[in-house]
């Protein structure tokens, strides 16, 4: 069992016959996930990728192809409507690649998202993949081998890095999950870990985090109550100073808050090992794992 | 994004929040300074107010004189006062010692001020909602009340979807002890700022001090405000907030090509990744190889290939660059484009420096086929630690 997709899934893609709609599921569709079916207002008829048919509204979506995941892959402008439609639809899955949603706009959904039948993953994240089985989102196909080793990040390119390190030295994935680099996102560390904790192929986790925010330390404190699995850890932004916006909108060490030091210490006090650097992550999840 | 101080005043006043008046000077010709005061003929006194993007400029100071940013003054010197403050350094405690040159000047009605209180509305990260934040020991750092004084100040969630409600205004009301016409002034203030903060897509609005004027009214004497840079997309005055004077010139650069995720640093190794996450993971694996870089820049896993080029000029002139390293993972970047972003930037820029790429994920076969066939003396692997050692090697051998 992977976390949160399977072979089965049924996807649908807002935002399919846009210029990133149409390459994400043309990736994903040679993965082999199941794309039932594309979202575009106005393009309802429409059929993309041979056979796949365009709705304008995501209801009516869900009345012919009974979707379980949608895959928003829609500008920022557009993407907030997009999301709380999703939500509207009771689809229990909704991945958000948008990169830029105003902050104003997340906490909306945010708050939408409690009481709602809804999981979103993102915004400003790769997606997930369960290797071997189905991808939503834009993880390379072919950095990705099926195992037991479940891998958790904000950043995007930095999951790509450990799925590759641990790929070529041998240890496979149950789930990749990137929970994006804003500040506000609709999955936590701390709801992957649970996931991954209750999830029998993931045997091992490798959680990847940044400078800004408490994410990394909440989830070190579930970690040490609750984790019944060896976790390998790696915070990126050691030499970032402070005030500075890296890059992602979440990535901003303020006054002492969000150091990397702080989220390592949390992580080490809670029994997982630190890799200092990117390129240590391969070698200490063989060093743990054996 | 930061704002001016009189940008943000102008924002809360747009909003019926009640601020002094005032009139910001641009330019320092005798003719504009004596524009601006004369919408102050008839006031014995005015406050004059540096404008820089930085805090604590009452208790800063100027390199040059000594005198404090912010200055009250007889009206008939105020030109002096005002021509004297342009061009030169006001170091606060926020700017660091280096200080920030005055390119405006904030010239406001004085205010005969009661009792001062301290007001924000700001986005907590990690309860995931807004919060507003109330003292009445305004004036001074909130922080240090907070932790000397907790009782002195207010701090609750808002519901992003509700709004600040009228109970949650009465409860600042009380904490600052109002009564009569002032208290329902405070109720419709706090409802106003909770618009303005939404409106306007703000991610802090700090009011310090709000003061209760003797004559009875409220005032926002000082404002300091952060815009969503993401919210630029339904905000066509947020390019006129935008100081090219209190940005890096090369940040600004960066930002006019579309590359918003250039952070200058103190280093000799100009970098460039495809993501946030990497670029610093990037910037650590060289600290720990004895290297030090001169930036952060991130061209994003989408960058056209006009950014790409864009990047690379910024890194190949910058005067302190002795080295360049690229590292790539691509995943939707395919890497033949970074590839030809260097290789098209260096018919026109010379490559004095020694310069590694570390190329990953999509298309690099066709990236390495690209470079080697370009000629270009560039060490390329797909080994990441290999690719840092080097750069690192060569950057000190070329010194």
């Amino acid at each position: 069992m992977s976390i949160w997709i399977e072979q089965t899934s049924r996807v649908i893609v807002q935002g399919i016959t846009g210029c990133a709609g149409m390459m994400h599921s043309a990736s994903c569709l040679a993965y082999g996930t199941r794309i039932v079916g594309g979202v575009t207002p106005g393009k309802g008829g429409e059929v993309v990728h041979g056979n796949i048919p365009v709705f304008s509204t995501v209801a009516e979506a869900c009345v012919a192809v009974h979707p379980d995941i949608s895959f928003i892959a829609v500008p920022a402008p557009h993407a907030t409507d997009a999301v709380l439609e999703a939500i509207d639809a009771e689809i229990p899955l909704v991945v958000c690649l948008t990169e830029g949603l105003p902050v104003h706009d997340m906490l909306r959904i945010h708050r939408t998202l409690s009481g709602s039948r809804t999981r979103l993953i993102g915004p400003n994240g790769p997606g997930l993949i369960a290797p071997g089985k189905c991808k939503v989102g834009i993880i390379p196909n072919e950095i990705c081998k099926e195992g037991s080793v479940g891998i958790v990040s904000r950043s995007g390119t930095l999951l790509f890095e450990a799925i590759y390190q641990l790929t070529s030295m041998g240890y496979g994935q149950s789930t990749c999950v990137g929970i994006g680099g804003d500040p506000v996102v609709g999955t936590s560390y701390m709801d992957v870990l649970k996931a991954f904790n209750d999830d029998p192929q993931t045997k091992s986790i490798v959680l990847i985090g940044e400078i800004g925010g408490n994410a990394e330390e909440v989830a070190a404190e579930f970690i040490r109550q609750h984790l019944q699995k060896p976790v390998i850890g790696y915070i990126a932004g050691r030499r970032t100073p402070e005030g500075k916006r890296m890059g992602h909108a979440g990535a901003m060490i303020a006054g002492n808050t969000g150091t990397a030091l702080s989220k390592i210490q949390a992580l080490q006090a809670a029994g997982v090992e630190i890799a200092q650097n990117v390129t240590d992550i391969g070698g200490i999840v063989a060093k743990v794992l054996g | 994004m930061n704002v001016h101080e009189y940008q943000a005043k102008g924002l809360l006043k747009s909003f019926h929040i009640p601020v002094p008046f005032g009139v910001c000077i641009e330019e320092n010709t005798s003719s504009a300074i004596a524009t601006a005061l004369r919408a102050f003929k008839g006031r014995p006194k005015v406050v004059v107010k540096a404008q820089i993007h930085a805090g604590g400029r009452g208790k800063g100071h100027f390199k040059e004189s000594g005198t404090s940013g912010v200055r009250l003054v007889e009206t008939e010197h105020a030109a002096e006062v005002v021509a004297d403050m342009f061009g030169k350094t006001l170091v606060t405690n926020q700017t660091g010692a280096e200080g920030r040159v005055v390119h405006k000047v904030y010239v406001t009605e004085t205010v005969a001020v009661a009792r001062e209180f301290y007001l924000s509305l700001l986005i907590d990260r990690d309860r995931q909602c807004p919060v507003l934040m109330a003292s009445d020991s305004g004036g001074c750092d909130v922080e240090t009340v907070a932790q000397t004084h907790p009782e002195k100040v207010l701090t609750f969630p808002v519901d992003p979807l509700l709004g600040l409600q009228p109970f949650q205004a009465r409860r600042v009301a009380y904490l600052f002890q109002l009564i009569g016409e002032a208290f329902n002034e405070c109720i419709e203030l706090l409802l106003n700022l909770y618009r303005a903060f939404v409106a306007s897509d703000a991610c802090l609005i700090e009011i310090n001090p709000l003061v209760l004027t003797q004559e009875g009214h409220l005032s926002a004497l000082d404002c300091k405000m952060q815009l969503d840079d993401n919210a630029r997309f339904r905000h066509e005055n947020f390019v006129s907030f935008e100081d090219p004077n209190e940005t890096d010139p090369t940040e600004a650069e960066a930002k006019s090509v579309g590359i918003h995720n250039y952070v200058a640093l103190d280093g000799d190794i100009a970098c460039l990744a495809n993501g946030a996450g990497l670029g610093m993971a990037t910037l650590d694996l060289l600290d720990t190889l004895g290297g030090k870089a001169a930036n952060f820049l991130d061209i994003g896993d989408t960058a056209s290939a006009e950014q790409i080029e864009a990047g690379f000029r910024i890194l190949l002139k910058h005067p302190k660059t002795r080295g360049v390293f690229v590292n790539i993972f691509g995943g939707t970047l395919p890497c033949d484009r970074v590839v030809q972003g260097l290789i098209s930037v260096t018919e026109t820029v010379a490559l004095r420096v020694p310069c590694v790429m570390r190329l990953m994920g999509n298309r690099k076969d066709e990236g390495l086929a690209l470079l080697q066939r370009s000629g270009l003396p560039v060490f390329v692997t797909e080994d990441l630690t290999q690719a840092a050692e080097t750069i690192v090697r060569e950057t000190k051998a070329a010194l």
